[in-house]
């Protein structure tokens, strides 16, 4: 085995890139719908609620299938890495994972506020609904970014 | 290059040498952690846990001190 190496990512940070690269584009591809028709309709006429689902449904499933791929890809181009794979998770990864939520919590408490606001105010449901979604968007790049902070930085 | 975040240091590697040559993989496998982790304490970038540094001391059969350090400069 050799020393001195670089600090590979552990199946946890290959987790959270995977799950930030797919959800962030995913939510690009619903954004990308969404603005021209924003310009050009009224907020009322438009059917945002199965592209906003298919978005989400796709940042999932594209998570889950990306998160495969990279595995198969590691357990190829670096195969001493299985027989590790009885720790998949360990301490240090738990310690992120925690830090990561911490700031996810606080990202998604203050957008649900957001979303509360303006179902106070008798906001059209397609603001509720699209303020909801980018503060779950907010929140998980914001968990991702902490964690990989954390991964790449140290601490 | 980045300041590291940590003011513990370690002898983990010289340890490790002096453990007839203990490989990080070896030496991830008895603490139960991913050998990214004993990468990540060997190079400052990541204070372990309490636990985990009474389980490297022990393994190396030395006191905590002689293990880690904290520099206060």
């Amino acid at each position: 085995m050799a020393e001195d190496e670089p600090l590979y990512t552990t199946r946890e940070e290959r987790q959270v890139w995977s799950g930030l690269v797919t959800m962030a584009a995913s939510a690009l591809l619903y954004y990308a719908w969404l603005v021209p028709v924003l310009v050009r309709t009224p907020v009322a006429e438009i059917s945002w609620v199965p592209p906003m689902f298919w978005s989400m449904l796709a940042g999932m499933v594209g998570t889950i299938v990306v998160a495969i791929v990279l595995e198969i890809v590691v357990a190829v181009r670096r195969p001493g890495d299985e027989e590790q794979g009885a720790i998949a998770v360990d301490v240090r990864d738990r310690e992120i994972g925690r830090s990561g939520s911490r700031f996810a919590t606080a990202v998604l408490g203050t957008g649900l506020g957001a979303v509360v606001i303006l179902a106070a105010i008798g906001a059209d449901h397609f603001w509720i609904g699209n303020a909801a979604f980018l503060c779950g968007l907010l929140a998980t790049v914001a968990e991702a970014i902490t964690k990989l902070r954390l991964y790449r930085r140290g601490f | 290059m980045a300041p590291k975040p940590t003011k513990v240091t370690n002898r983990i590697r010289a340890l490790r040498a002096g453990a007839g040559n203990m490989t990080q993989a070896d030496l991830a496998r008895r603490l139960g952690v991913t050998r990214q982790t004993v990468i990540a304490i060997e190079q400052g970038r990541y204070s372990p846990s309490l636990e985990l540094a009474f389980q490297i001391a022990r393994i190396f059969q030395q006191p905590l001190d002689e293990v880690f350090r904290y520099d206060e400069t």
